[in-house]
């Protein structure tokens, strides 16, 4: 392990410490490294004569120690589906939702400028009256078809308007399906 | 083997005192001299550090090194070196009567 993974780990499962008292205490553990160093050793040889960085953590919190989120849901994973996350196994699975993302991420980015587009008109049909009204004020003609065309958009955007939300949450439910089988595909669930 | 973790995990606060009794001492020159004699992760003396300073019994203070980060030096209290001869006294009894208690059933069992 080297000196910087030790102590991003320590760091890491020391998140509900004092952040002055654990800034300290990681200030001796990067001491004890560079002494370790300087003695001639190697930054493995030292994080391994340190010992575990979390077991190190739970020692200092004791009963206050509570593992960090992400690492909690990771183990639940390992739980559910054996343990297939594999440090290479994550690289590849990883490497091949890099890739399909390059596919799939223009799909959905034009999926959101269409809706984005979608409410845009929706939204400009429910104001067309008052640019009517700002027309006449500025000394526009008044035109009876014009006060027919506007009263038709802003029917029309009425009927519209339940749906640009129903359109949007509907194509939320896509995205983040598709954002959900990324994660779990990378760390390995089924 | 998590009794033997756990007994030298306990006895780390006693060495530590007793190092720092001799002379001030920095983390690294503790974790070096207990690891000479005793088999435990060094890492595990910093917490051990931390407590003995939150209950009074050290202080510290930084001298700088001609090479090197500066070393955070700890200093034995009044209480620390009371506790200290409390700790040591404890000790003593708890040795000999866990070794009363293992001879004493090893008699037993031979005269079976």
């Amino acid at each position: 392990m080297s000196k910087e993974h030790f102590i991003n780990l320590l760091r890491l499962h020391l998140h509900n410490m004092d952040p002055m008292e654990r800034d300290e205490l990681i200030a001796e553990y990067e001491a004890h490294f560079l002494f370790g160093q300087q003695s001639g050793k190697k930054e493995e040889q030292v994080a391994s004569e340190l010992g575990d960085p979390i077991d190190l953590a739970k020692q200092v919190m004791g009963d206050q120690y509570r593992p960090p989120y992400h690492i909690h849901e990771q183990s639940n994973n390992v739980d559910s589906s054996g343990n297939n996350s594999s440090s290479s196994g994550v690289i590849i699975r990883s490497l091949g939702v890099i890739f399909l993302s390059i596919f799939i991420f223009p799909f959905l980015l034009t999926g959101w400028t269409m809706w984005l587009t979608y409410a845009i008109l929706v939204f400009t049909f429910l104001i067309s009256p008052f640019v009517l009204v700002l027309e006449l004020m500025f000394g526009g003609e008044f035109l009876t078809a014009e006060v027919f065309l506007a009263s038709l958009l802003v029917g029309i955007g009425l009927l519209l308007v339940t749906s640009v939300r129903t359109v949007m949450r509907w194509y939320l439910v896509i995205n983040q399906k598709y954002f959900n089988w990324m994660s779990s595909t990378i760390k390995g669930r089924k | 083997m998590k009794e033997i973790v756990q007994f030298k995990k306990g006895v780390l606060g006693l060495c530590v005192l007793v190092l720092i009794n001799q002379r001030d001492r920095y983390g690294f020159e503790l974790a070096q001299q207990i690891s000479k004699h005793i088999e435990v992760a060094e890492g595990a003396i910093y917490p051990v550090l931390r407590r003995l300073v939150t209950d009074g019994h050290c202080t510290t203070y930084l001298q700088e090194s001609t090479e090197g980060p500066p070393r955070k030096y700890y200093k034995l209290t009044a209480e620390g070196k009371t506790y200290l001869q409390e700790l040591v006294g404890e000790w003593n009894i708890f040795v000999d009567s866990v070794g009363a208690l293992i001879s004493e059933t090893e008699e037993r069992n031979q005269d079976e």
